[in-house]
This record gives C-alpha cells, sequence and structure tokens, in this order.
C-alpha cells in the first residue's frame, strides 16, 4: 500500500541474522511463507463467503424457481453447510487441487496458470524497467546532490509518487492508443503492447526506487570507505558504480521486496484498463460472477508468488550483505 | 509550499459550503456536458464546466476535498492508532506477541488489496465514507506497525530504556512514557505520508467502482465519471485528476518538510551528512615533478570552512613545511587544531565545503592544487598513501578483503588479476599476518581491529608510496596493539625507504617515532623543529602542556586518555 | 523445386501474419515496410496483394456481456448465448434487422390448425460434424426445447414455450402439434436453434460440451474469454466471406471503444450513446445505432407496503420522475418509454397519459395518497448504461415533491440478490428487460406473471391477459388482448414505471462491409466481409 517502508526497511528483517546457517535461514523462511499462505487460504475462503450473492442465483434466468436454482447448488455444493465446504476445499487443497470454476466449469489450477504468466510478464517488466529506470537517475542524482540533474530527479519522483496511477494509464492511451494511434490500447499480443501498462504500473514504483537509490547512495558516499577508495586512487566513476553502489544496493533490494505486493494489487487496475489477460482481471470478472473457487484460487497464487519473492529478495538481501549470509548479527 | 497548499485544501474542505459557487449534487440534465468558462460554448457560471448530470464541476471538486480528505485522515489516524500500538507491542515485548503480530501482518501483506476492499465493501452493501474509512485503516495499519516495530527494536536496546527497566518502571510505564515518545516523530511523518497514499488508493477504489456512493462525491468518484465520459467532457478527467496530484503532492511535500526536522531518516529528498564531491580544478599550471624538490612541500596553506551566517572559520592558517624522502615528520596537536584538515588537503580529500584560499601543496615539486581529479589519482595510491584512524569503517563492508587490495594494486601497476592477488598475499604477509589467504578472503567485518588496521597499512603500503600519511593510525586500538603495530609499521617504512607524516594528538606518540615536529594550536603552527629538540626543550607554552600531559600519564592508567585531548579529530 | 514452393509459402504466410498486425495497430508501419523488405523478395508477392488478401477474412469483435460457461444452447437467458449461437446454429425461422421473419432451415411453412403448424425442410444443409440435417433432428430439437422432453431440472427455453410434439410427415417435412394453443410459435421458433438428434441422444453433456450446428461458423478455439470461430464451408447459404472471427469479453465500454479507435478490433458492441462523439469524429471508424426492445424501469414491490397496496402512491412516483431528462442522460436513440411494451414488440400501443414530468400533480397525487413515504430503491450498477445518473436524477426529482427515497447501488451479483434473493430487501429497484423477439408474450410473461414475477405482483386480471394472449393465435385477437394487457398496466396497475427504451450502439472499423444490428442485440457475421 505504500513505500513508507522504504527508508526503514533495512530494519524490517532483524531476525534474518540470528538464524544462522544457510540452510536452516531457508528453511525457516519456507516455513514462514507456507504459514502466511496456508493463513491466506484460510481468510479467502470466509471473507468470500460473507460476500452477498448467491452465485447458484447467478447462473439460472431472472425469475428462476427455488428449486431450479437449490439445483444449481447442488451442483457446486454451495448448498453444504460452510464447514463441510471448507473441509471439501481444504481436502482439495492438500492434493493441490483449487477445486471447479463454478463459472467456466474447468479446474481453476488450469485457469489460473493459463492467465498467470501475462501477469508475472507484466509484473516482471514492470520491476525490470523500474530498475532500469531508477538506478541510473538515482545514481546521477546522488553524485551531484543538489544540482540541476538532482532537483529534475526529485521533482520527477515526487510527481510519480502524486499521481494516481491510472489515471496516467488512461490519459497515456487517449493521447498514444487513440489520438496518435502509435501504441496498442489493450491486450498483450505484442511487444508493442506491453510499453502503455508497463509505463502505468512502473510510475509509482520508479519514484519510490529513484529515491531509495538516491538516498543510499547518498549514505554510502558519505562513509569512511569511499573516503579511503580515494586515498587508493580510484577513479570517481568506479566509485559511484563498484564502492557505493554494491553498498546501496542492499536497501534498494529491501525496498524491491516491499514493493512486489504493490506491483501485484496495480497490476489488477492496469490489467483493467488495458484488457490485460492476466490474473486481475480473471480475478475481477470472478468476483464479479461470484466464482469463489476462482478468486480462492488467484488469491493463493498471488500469495504464493509474493511470499516466495520475498523469499528471494532475503536470499538476494544475503548475498549482497556478506554479514547476513555468514549469520554475524548487525 | 506543502503547507500553504494543504492549508488551502484544508480550507476548501472545512468551507466547502461556503466557497462552492453551487450545490455540488444540483443536477440540472438540461445543462450536462458544458465546457470550462473560459472556451467556446462555456457557461461563464460553470468555471471548470459541468458533469453528465448538469453538475457543476468546480463546486464537486470543492466539495470533494471534504470527502476525500475526511475519508484519508481518519483512516490514517485509526490506522496510526491501531498500527502504532501494535508495533510497540510487538517490539517491545518480542517474544509469541511479536510473532503473531507479525505474521498477521505478512498473511495480510499477502492478500491483494483489492480482493481486500472488494470483500469489505461488499458485506456492507452500501458504501458510505465510514465503510471505505475501515477499509482503507485495515489495509493500512500493517506499514505503521512495521515502522514503529522497527524503531521500537532499537529504541527498546537504549540506555534510557534499559535504565528505566532497572529501576523497575512498569513495562506499560516504559513503552508510554518513554519509548512512545522516542518514536513519535517517525509515526507522524508515517502517517503523513501514508495519508498521501490513502488518498491515492481511495481514487483507485473509485476507479474500479468501490468508491463512494452518491450523493456523496469525492475526487475519486468524480475521476471515475470523468472517464466514463471522456469523450465529450475531457474536463472530467483532467481536473479531478490534477486535484488528486496537487492534494497528494502537497501532502507529500509537507511530509518531507515535516521529516527534515522529525526524523532525517525518513525525508525524501533528504541530503546526507556528508557529501563528497568531485574538486573544482584549477587551472593554475601543475608543473612537473623535480628531482631535486623535497617529497612534499607545504607552503602557507589556508583552509575554510564557511559557516551559516557568519564569518568563515579558519580551519588552516597559514601552514608551512617540507617532507624530504625517508624522513618521518610528526604533526601534534588536539582536536580542530587543523592537523588532520593538512593532511586532507594534502591528499585531495577535503570536504567539499571546505575552501583552499591560498597556499601551495607541491609533491616532489608538482603542485598537487592544480591537479584535475585524473591526475590526482595517479598519484594517491601510489606516490602518496594515507591510513585513516577507523580502520573498521574505513574498509568497505561488502568486499573481500583481497579484493580491496588487489584493486589498489591494479590501479597502479601493470599486474593482471592473479599477480595482483599474489601481491595482495604478499602485501599481507608483510604487514604480519599470519594466514593471508584466509584473510583475504575474509570480510573486514570478520577480522580483529588490530588485523583491520594491518590491512590498511598493506592497502596503503602496497604501491609502495614515498610518502605515507597516517592520521591517527592507531588510536582506535588497544595499547598493546597500539605499540606493535606502530612499532612494525615504523620498520616497514624504514626498510622501504618510505617518507611519513604521523598525525597524532598523542605527544608520546610522536616523540617516539617522529624525525621532525609541527606542533599545531588553531590551525597555525606554534612550534616546529627536530623532534628531539622541541620535546627537550618545548618553547611554546602550548607544547609545554602537551608534554605535560604525556608526562602525567607516564606509569598511570594509559586507557584513560588527558582531557585535553579526549576528542580524537 | 517443391522445396523452392515450401519456402514461399512460408514467407506468404510470414507476410500474412505482419500485415495482420500492421492492421490491428501491433506494429508500426515502418516495421512492418522492414519486415516485408525481408520476406518480400522471397515471397514474390506484390506487397500490397498480401495486405489486402489477409485483411480482408479475420475480423475481431469485442462483446460486453461474458461468454456462458457451457455451450447448451437451451439453458440460459443470456443475452450473448443468443449472439454466438446465432451464427454457430440455424433456426427453422430467422429474425431479420426490422425483426421480421424469413425462411432459414425451414424454407415455407403453414398453419394447419389453431395447434399445429407444418415446415418445409431446406434440402442439403450440414451440421459442422459433417452429419446431414435431416427431420429427426429438427423432431428431437423441438420436443426438448419446448419440454415435450422432460428434463429435470427443466432447461430455461422451456419457460418460453408450451410442450410441442413433432410428427415427422416425411423426410423434408415436420409438423409441431402443440398441447395447448400457442401463439407465439414462430416468434419462438427463431430463437430456438436446431441441434442434432444424435448429440441430444448423447445427453447434456455433450451439448454442453461443444456447439454443433448448421451456422455459418464453427467453433475452433475455446478459451473462458476468447472465442475463435472459423468459417463453415458447406453452410446452406455458401460460405462466408470472413474465415475467422474471433469474438472477446471486453467489460467495460471504455476499454472496447478504446481498441476499436487504436485499430485492434473490427467491431465492438454495446457503445456507450454518449461516447459516439469520439467515433463520429473519426473517418476510421462507424457507429451503428437503433432503438432496442429494450426497457428500463423503476419496479415496485407489489407485495410489500407502501407501494404494493396504494396505487395513487405509484402514480405520484411516475409524475415526479423527469422521464424525458433521464432518456436525455443515456442519449442516442433512447426513447422514453410510453408503453409496458417496447418499440419493436408486436401489439404495442402508445398509452396515455405520458406521465410527463409534473411535480405539481405528483404532489397532488402524493397528498391523496396519503402524504409522503420512505423507500429504498436499489439500482445495479456498471451494467445498465447509466443507471447510477438515472436513479441519482430521479431521487432529486422524487425528494423535491415529498418522497424520502433511499438509494443503494449494487454490484450486479448483489443486486440479482437483492432482486430474487429470500429476504427481499427495499421497496423498489430500477432494473432492466431485453427482448430477443418481438412476440408480446416473452415480453411480459416472465416479469408480470403470478407466481414469480419480479414485482411479486398477484394480480387476477394482467395475468388472465397474459394468458389469453399466450393462447390466441389469430393476429387480431391478441392484438385487441395485448392493448387491454397495456392499459391495464399503465393506467390500473403500474407494477413498474417504465422509463426508456435503450439505445443499442454498435461501433465498427470503416472497411468492415456488411454489418448490420439487429434490434434483439444479435448480429449475422454470415454476410460481412473486410474491404481494403
Amino acid at each position: 500500500m505504500s513505500d513508507a517502508g522504504a527508508s526503514v526497511g533495512g530494519a524490517a528483517e532483524t531476525t534474518i541474522g540470528r538464524s544462522g546457517g544457510a540452510a536452516r535461514f531457508l528453511l525457516r523462511r519456507l516455513a514462514q511463507a507456507l504459514f502466511v499462505i496456508a493463513g491466506v487460504a484460510c481468510v479467502t475462503f470466509f471473507v468470500l463467503r460473507l460476500v452477498p450473492g448467491d452465485p447458484a442465483r447467478l447462473m439460472v434466468p431472472p425469475g428462476s424457481s427455488e428449486e431450479a436454482v437449490e439445483a444449481i447448488r447442488v451442483k457446486l455444493g454451495t448448498n453444504l453447510p460452510l464447514l463441510e465446504q471448507f473441509a471439501t476445499y481444504v481436502g482439495g487443497l492438500l492434493q493441490g487441487d483449487l477445486g471447479t470454476s463454478f463459472r467456466y466449469e474447468r479446474p481453476v489450477l488450469d485457469l489460473v496458470l493459463s492467465v498467470f504468466p501475462a501477469t508475472l510478464a507484466l509484473g516482471g517488466v514492470a520491476i525490470l524497467f523500474s530498475v532500469v529506470v531508477a538506478v541510473p537517475l538515482g545514481i546521477a542524482a546522488a553524485a551531484q546532490p543538489g544540482r540541476l540533474i538532482d532537483r529534475f530527479v526529485l521533482v520527477l519522483a515526487m510527481i510519480g509518487q502524486s499521481l494516481p496511477n491510472f489515471w496516467i494509464g488512461v490519459m497515456l492511451v487517449l493521447l498514444l492508443s487513440i489520438q496518435l494511434q502509435w501504441l496498442p490500447a489493450i491486450g498483450n499480443e505484442s511487444a508493442a503492447s506491453y510499453v502503455l501498462p508497463v509505463i502505468t504500473l512502473s510510475a509509482v514504483l520508479v519514484a519510490t526506487l529513484v529515491r531509495t537509490v538516491r538516498q543510499a547512495m547518498l549514505e554510502a558516499l558519505g562513509e569512511d570507505y569511499v573516503r579511503t577508495a580515494r586515498a587508493k586512487g580510484v577513479p570517481w566513476s568506479r566509485i559511484l558504480f563498484v564502492h557505493a553502489l554494491k553498498n546501496a544496493a542492499i536497501p534498494l533490494v529491501t525496498v524491491l521486496g516491499l514493493q512486489i505486493g504493490f506491483v501485484l494489487s496495480g497490476a489488477f487496475v492496469v490489467e483493467l484498463i488495458f484488457n490485460w489477460p492476466g490474473v486481475g482481471l480473471l480475478a475481477l470478472q470472478a468476483i464479479a460472477t461470484r466464482d469463489f473457487p476462482v478468486v480462492q484460487g488467484v488469491v493463493i497464487l498471488v500469495a504464493a508468488v509474493f511470499v516466495l519473492s520475498n523469499l528471494l529478495v532475503d536470499v538476494a538481501y544475503a548475498y549482497l550483505n556478506p554479514r547476513i549470509r555468514l549469520g554475524v548479527e548487525q | 509550499m506543502g503547507l500553504l497548499l494543504v492549508l488551502i485544501l484544508a480550507a476548501c474542505a472545512l468551507f466547502a459550503d461556503w466557497i462552492a459557487p453551487h450545490n455540488p449534487t444540483r443536477m440540472a440534465p438540461a445543462l450536462k456536458y458544458l465546457p470550462p468558462s473560459w472556451l467556446e460554448g462555456g457557461d461563464p457560471r460553470f468555471f471548470l464546466g459541468t458533469d453528465q448530470l448538469g453538475r457543476d464541476v468546480l463546486s464537486r471538486l470543492i466539495h470533494g476535498a471534504r470527502t476525500s480528505l475526511f475519508i484519508g485522515v481518519t483512516a490514517v489516524t485509526l490506522a496510526t492508532l491501531f498500527g502504532v500500538t501494535m508495533g510497540l507491542v510487538a517490539g517491545y515485548f518480542r517474544g509469541w506477541v511479536d510473532v503473531i503480530i507479525t505474521r498477521l501482518a505478512d498473511v495480510q501483506l499477502a492478500f491483494p488489496f483489492i480482493l481486500l476492499a472488494l470483500a469489505i465493501l461488499s458485506v456492507t452493501e452500501s458504501k458510505t465514507a465510514l465503510t471505505i474509512i475501515v477499509v482503507l485503516a485495515v489495509a493500512d495499519w500493517v506499514i505503521h506497525a512495521r515502522v514503529i516495530r522497527g524503531r521500537v527494536l532499537v529504541e527498546r536496546e537504549k540506555e534510557y530504556v534499559q535504565s528505566a527497566r532497572t529501576l523497575g518502571a512498569s513495562h506499560w510505564r516504559i513503552l508510554f512514557l518513554y519509548v512512545l515518545p522516542a518514536v513519535l516523530p517517525t509515526a507522524i511523518v508515517i502517517a503523513l505520508i501514508e495519508l498521501a497514499v490513502l488518498m491515492l488508493v481511495e481514487s483507485v477504489l473509485s476507479f474500479i467502482g468501490l468508491g463512494i456512493d452518491p450523493p456523496a462525491i469525492s475526487w475519486g468518484t468524480a475521476l471515475a465519471d470523468g472517464r466514463r465520459s471522456i469523450a465529450n467532457a475531457w474536463w472530467m478527467l483532467v481536473f479531478p485528476g490534477m486535484a488528486i496530484f496537487l492534494a497528494v503532492l502537497s501532502i507529500n511535500l509537507l511530509a518531507d518538510g515535516l521529516a527534515d526536522v522529525l526524523d532525517p531518516r525518513l525525508k525524501l529528498t533528504g541530503l546526507a551528512r556528508r557529501i563528497i564531491r568531485r574538486r573544482p580544478v584549477r587551472t593554475a599550471s601543475a608543473g612537473r615533478e623535480a628531482a631535486n624538490a623535497p617529497l612534499l612541500a607545504v607552503e602557507d596553506l589556508h583552509v575554510e570552512f564557511p559557516t551559516d551566517g557568519g564569518p568563515a572559520v579558519k580551519a588552516v592558517d597559514g601552514v608551512s613545511f617540507t617532507v624530504e624522502p625517508g624522513t618521518r615528520l610528526g604533526i601534534v596537536g588536539e582536536s580542530g587544531s587543523g592537523k588532520s584538515v593538512t593532511a586532507m588537503a594534502a591528499m585531495g580529500l577535503l570536504d567539499p565545503a571546505a575552501r583552499i584560499t591560498n597556499g601551495s601543496i607541491a609533491y616532489k615539486g608538482r603542485e598537487l592544487l592544480a591537479l584535475s581529479e585524473t591526475e590526482l589519482n595517479r598519484v594517491r595510491g601510489s606516490g602518496m598513501a594515507m591510513i585513516f584512524q577507523d580502520a573498521s569503517t574505513a574498509l568497505n563492508p561488502v568486499f573481500r578483503i583481497g579484493w580491496q587490495i588487489e584493486e589498489a594494486i591494479m590501479l597502479h601497476q601493470p599486474v593482471g588479476r592473479a599477480e595482483a592477488r599474489r601481491l595482495a598475499l604478499e602485501k599481507l604477509r608483510m604487514v604480519n599476518i599470519a594466514e593471508p589467504e584466509r584473510v583475504a578472503r575474509s570480510y573486514p567485518f570478520e577480522v580483529s581491529g588490530g588485523m583491520q588496521q594491518r590491512v590498511m597499512i598493506a592497502i596503503a603500503l602496497s604501491c609502495r608510496p614515498d610518502l605515507l600519511i597516517a592520521d591517527e593510525p592507531t588510536t582506535a586500538l588497544d595499547v598493546t596493539t597500539q605499540a606493535q603495530i606502530l612499532r612494525e609499521l615504523d620498520a616497514l617504512i624504514t626498510k622501504l625507504g618510505t617518507g611519513i607524516i604521523l598525525i597524532s594528538h598523542d605527544l608520546g606518540l610522536i616523540a617516539e617515532f617522529t624525525d621532525y615536529v609541527l606542533v599545531m594550536r588553531d590551525g597555525r603552527v606554534v612550534e616546529a623543529g627536530p623532534t628531539a629538540e622541541v620535546v627537550s626543550a618545548p618553547r611554546h607554552e602550548y607544547t609545554q602542556m602537551l608534554l605535560a600531559a604525556v608526562r602525567a600519564l607516564d606509569g598511570a592508567v594509559q586507557e584513560e586518555e588527558p582531557v585535553l585531548v579526549h576528542a580524537a579529530p | 523445386m517443391p522445396m523452392m514452393s515450401s519456402r514461399r509459402d512460408w514467407a506468404n504466410e510470414a507476410l500474412a501474419f505482419a500485415a495482420q498486425k500492421l492492421r490491428r495497430g501491433e506494429i508500426s508501419r515502418r516495421r512492418f515496410m522492414q519486415f516485408t523488405a525481408a520476406f518480400g523478395a522471397a515471397a514474390a508477392l506484390p506487397i500490397g496483394g498480401a495486405l489486402a488478401q489477409s485483411g480482408q477474412d479475420s475480423l475481431k469483435f469485442l462483446v460486453g456481456e461474458s461468454f456462458w460457461a457451457n455451450w447448451h444452447p437451451y439453458n440460459h437467458t443470456a443475452q450473448i448465448g443468443y449472439k454466438i449461437q446465432r451464427n454457430l446454429f440455424s433456426r427453422l425461422v430467422e429474425v431479420q434487422p426490422d425483426m421480421s421473419l424469413a425462411p432459414g432451415l425451414a424454407e415455407e411453412w403453414t398453419q394447419i390448425d389453431g395447434n399445429t403448424w407444418e415446415f418445409k425442410l431446406r434440402p442439403g444443409v450440414t451440421f459442422h460434424n459433417g452429419a446431414p440435417l435431416t427431420a429427426a433432428d429438427v423432431k428431437a430439437s423441438i420436443e426438448l426445447a419446448s419440454g415435450h422432453t422432460p428434463s429435470d431440472p427443466p432447461l430455461a427455453i422451456t419457460a418460453n414455450w408450451v410442450p410441442h410434439e413433432v410428427e415427422i410427415v416425411d423426410e423434408r417435412t415436420v409438423r409441431l402439434k402443440a398441447a395447448s394453443p400457442f401463439g407465439p410459435v414462430l416468434n419462438t421458433l427463431a430463437y430456438t436453434d436446431i441441434l442434432s438428434a444424435a448429440d441430444i441422444e448423447a445427453g447434456q453433456e455433450a451439448l454442453e460440451a461443444h456447439p454443433n450446428g448448421t451456422g455459418a461458423f464453427k467453433l475452433v478455439d475455446d478459451q473462458p474469454n476468447v472465442k475463435t470461430l472459423e468459417r463453415f464451408d458447406e453452410h446452406y447459404r455458401g460460405p462466408a466471406k470472413l474465415k475467422t472471427l474471433t469474438w472477446e469479453f471486453i467489460q467495460d465500454a471504455q476499454t472496447r471503444l478504446s481498441a476499436l479507435l487504436a485499430g485492434q478490433a473490427d467491431v465492438i458492441d454495446r457503445v456507450v450513446p454518449d461516447q459516439r462523439a469520439l467515433i463520429d469524429g473519426n473517418p476510421d471508424v462507424a457507429l451503428i445505432s437503433v432503438t432496442a426492445p429494450e426497457i428500463q424501469s423503476v419496479w415496485f414491490r407489489m407485495d410489500k407496503e407502501p407501494f404494493g397496496t396504494n396505487l395513487d402512491l405509484r402514480k405520484a412516483v411516475a409524475w415526479g420522475m423527469d422521464r424525458e431528462s433521464m432518456a436525455a442522460i443515456v442519449g442516442g436513440n433512447t426513447l422514453v418509454a410510453d408503453s409496458h411494451l417496447a418499440t419493436g414488440i408486436e401489439y404495442r400501443v402508445a398509452q396515455t397519459p405520458m406521465y410527463t414530468f409534473d411535480p405539481d400533480r405528483a404532489k397532488a397525487a402524493l397528498e391523496a395518497a396519503g402524504g409522503g413515504v420512505a423507500f429504498e430503491l436499489g439500482a445495479p450498477t456498471g451494467f445498465y448504461p447509466k443507471a447510477e445518473e438515472i436513479c441519482q436524477l430521479m431521487q432529486q426529482n422524487l425528494n423535491e415533491v415529498g418522497f424520502d427515497m433511499q438509494l443503494t447501488l449494487l454490484e450486479l451479483g448483489a443486486w440479482i440478490d437483492m432482486l430474487f434473493g429470500e429476504s427481499k430487501p427495499g421497496e423498489a429497484f430500477y432494473g432492466g428487460w431485453g427482448n430477443i423477439t418481438r412476440d408480446p408474450d416473452f415480453a411480459v410473461a416472465t416479469l408480470l406473471h403470478s407466481p414469480g414475477a419480479w414485482t411479486g405482483a398477484n394480480d387476477p386480471r394482467s395475468d388472465e391477459l397474459i394468458d389469453a394472449g399466450r393462447v390466441a393465435t389469430d393476429a387480431d385477437e391478441r392484438a385487441k388482448v395485448y392493448a387491454d394487457l397495456q392499459a391495464h398496466l399503465w393506467n390500473d396497475l403500474l407494477p413498474s414505471i417504465p422509463i426508456l427504451y435503450s439505445d443499442l450502439s454498435s461501433g465498427y472499423r470503416a472497411n468492415v462491409q456488411g454489418y448490420e444490428l439487429y434490434p434483439t442485440a444479435v448480429q449475422d457475421f454470415w454476410p460481412v466481409e473486410i474491404v481494403e
């Protein structure tokens, strides 16, 4: 929901250091990940059942008899007591079965997996794009703090952070797709169709990362080891890109990890604007038709991706920060 | 700037009824889609035009400010209260409470926010300000809790908390009387940042059809209306977008300004305390190195630091000295005497705020002040090298020790990586490190302080510099190691024929290890001469005072440094 | 030589693919030129030729309603189902753009007596699976759809039929015999797809799995939101001009329009009328627009206080609403409603009074009814065009004359639950009803006949008239019955206040030819082609 964690992200994972060896650390994080996914699965099940709207009623013609509706309920299994439905659901989950879509009458896993690559591609490209844009800008700003380039980058970051991203998306479509006809307005059929969704999704992320990189670089450049490097005769560019950057990468990775959840949430909205055939679009449709199994499937998979990517971030973090890798308390 | 905009915003929200020119919910279908008043077809009564039901866009924006701000502020207040409490409790008590709260937060963070919002908003059937506030607060508390927990983890280890605990204060008393005030500034800044975020989120919710129900107006719903009318009323899309943008921007700016005062680490646009910038290049001719010139000749050096408003501080005020090859010069003085600034000036490592107003620094007859950074880099490390006082921070924590030595070697000598590695091990052996292979593979934090200082020396001597500047090279170490390392260093430079400038507050050290000495005070040299003469017959009373301090300590407990020289530069 | 030709085929294919991408706006013209430069020589084919050829046979159609889960043609009431089935299946008679009926699989038909019709079948019709159409297929289809062959639970379509037995007179002649007189028979046949007897024999699951019709297109790829259809070369009218017809579901009207304008779609369904400015100002796209027999109304809960027992109160609502402005909010070809039967429906008669917005009269009626009342009106969002705005205006109108109307906006799923769920909250609701046939029985039976009426009304007089209309098979008789019914609904019962007849607009690229929009919201892609 926010990037406030950004500048304090370093403090967020203090427990890592004490877990000792790499294997133990990984196992522990995996166990935590499973716990989180299980929690999400349970919460989703019950929250969805609270939502008004009977899926069976949405599948019969208006004014159908109660018997007809009940027949559909029996078919879907929604006539059973809630706890019994839950037991079936958990039983299925344990066997890797996410159930069958009410609406599409297909296995949820197939359905979700068929659209998941589109979302992953969108999110992945957006994150990659953000990093590629934000890191050089952040470095450039930090290299000359207070100068023109720095001010420009800060203003850019401030703007990026203050604009509603869907507004950017709508304006881009209006301008570049409809008026100028340069880029596709919908879908994901070609490389060109990535441009607008990725820009829309990245705007906030770029702003956040640029600030993080700049701040981290400034901090690193103020450290004694930079003076040591200069005393060794290390050229300025090498100090920036090697000595300072590797240190600055640590907070960058932390912030990136925190942002993955927000990127996934943002993807829901972007997919809606650009009719991007991903999980967000699927989920919004499934919610509208009360297709509970599909919504559950989406949520569980999104949670899994979130948790696993955080795990990856932790690994990257450990790789970048030898203190953590070697199990030394900070 | 931020504050001003926020005040305008707040005024709009508070006095909407008086400011707005029209009733924002009054529909007049006959007047629908009127463009802004300055355009053709515009109606002067409707400055920003009308919407799909003939309502005044400006009035709706002004009233929308009220709803959007009310929702945002209330939600963020709730989230802050709950989140901060959770963060305090989790961070302070640790244990199972912490585990439960952080896992709960993890589960929630892994749950797509939109879905959460949809679930809550659907359960309540009607979407009032209250339900939206609840949704936003529920989604947002995690952020506050996480940040505050992190801060509390730091605070609880601090002395004042520990001592309060030993005095027997109850946990709750400590939490709310000691810890809370300490983390409050952070909480306030986070709340403001999150206010901006929540106002954006509110507009996203409206956009996907989960906004507040009419007749209530928020900017988000206005924007959603605008998107549906994109074909014939661009003003319905553009102006609400601008309103949200400006509001969020001004809140962000305000948060930034507040962070400056309350918690600089949260500042979005902050500058670091110390910034290293490229030296401005002087155009004066640098000259060539001359064979008969002294190794280093400093002449009438003046260095100033500008201060806020006041006159510039003269850190170095007319210092001159020369170092001949193979000789050992000591510079002694208390903190602020200008001895380190002089050394930094010689290495070209002055803080960018510093200004060299006059003088010359010549290395083998070549004017260093006229060199570009690139030219200077050829001298630094190979001709002149420097040892800093705290090796634990002066070594880069994320690179292996071997790498850091090899880098220095490869910068100045035409050797490959394998050869550099061999040379690096040789240097480590040279500074009496027993297991050079293991140390080379280690990160700086894995070896002891004395070992770190030896590594520093190895780096400095890796390219056989003619001149070594050692700035308090052993202050950070315990006494036994200090003496040992200095003796080794002394033997080494004698063997290599390296000249040295040893900077210290400790006249005892200077007396033992140098041939010539400069005594500095307030940026000036008060006494200079062969060390033996100065120590045996100090002429200046300041020198006598320094000497007295050393003598008083002789045989006494040496860990306690004299008050006079306690603060090392 | 064979090597050579295969290489050329491959290059041609690549060129055609690129041309298609160019047309869809996926690659820029410059990229396309680079691409063609690379392959053009190998293809040894004029570039323009490649463009024209591939440009003509593939069309993308964006719809605004999600596809049904299965392909059983008789078991849904979704408009999207009728739309796509129109192209996959054929019927004995076919609705035309003017809503008249024309021969389909039947070449001619005669009414033998009040309960019996005879149909002469067209020879040489083939199903997508290659089997020829026989009288047995027609028999099995009609008997299943009309409910003569029972199914449990009943199929959705049987609600609009009475059971018919089908007698096979000879290989090309069938006789439909109704269990009871059934006036709407021809109009109902016009949306009853003819299936293969073998598929019906194979059971419900076979029908749900895959559509096997005699229509101009056959299904080749079945994704949840994208259905790819391909020309069926043995179609009885001759092969369609398009080779590939892709249907894609995009819920958001603005997104569909963006896609059309960006050249990523050839035809889009359901353009919101007040966005037509974007189409009108663009020479590359065009709009086709009609008034649909679709009616948007305020429905009273007739089984609840305060409206159920108080006609004056309902009339006060009617006088107190600015229906003209509401129709204007939607715009386009929207018309203010003046009967419970929409435009295009047979036997429709405009009613009086028009209930033209008259706050004073509304106040008077309200006083006669015993003063202002508080009530809750539920309206669905994001489904019927401008429903939110119309209901807001209604709220302003009614509260000004002395009502205390509470507006509850519900997402579609929650709205349907509110409408038909057990607790029946609210005193009134807003909603629409589209007609897929011009027969008035379809328009009133489901909504207004008790039990099971949307309004919960239990009015013997309207039930009696609806029944009479259904069993009457004589046109004059039906006209009289439905005139009486409309007058009764408009003046004496007023279970709902019709507000407007919807605009139905569809956008298409200017190079699409032969596309026609039917008021019943279906479209026949058989004659459609794309020209340069």
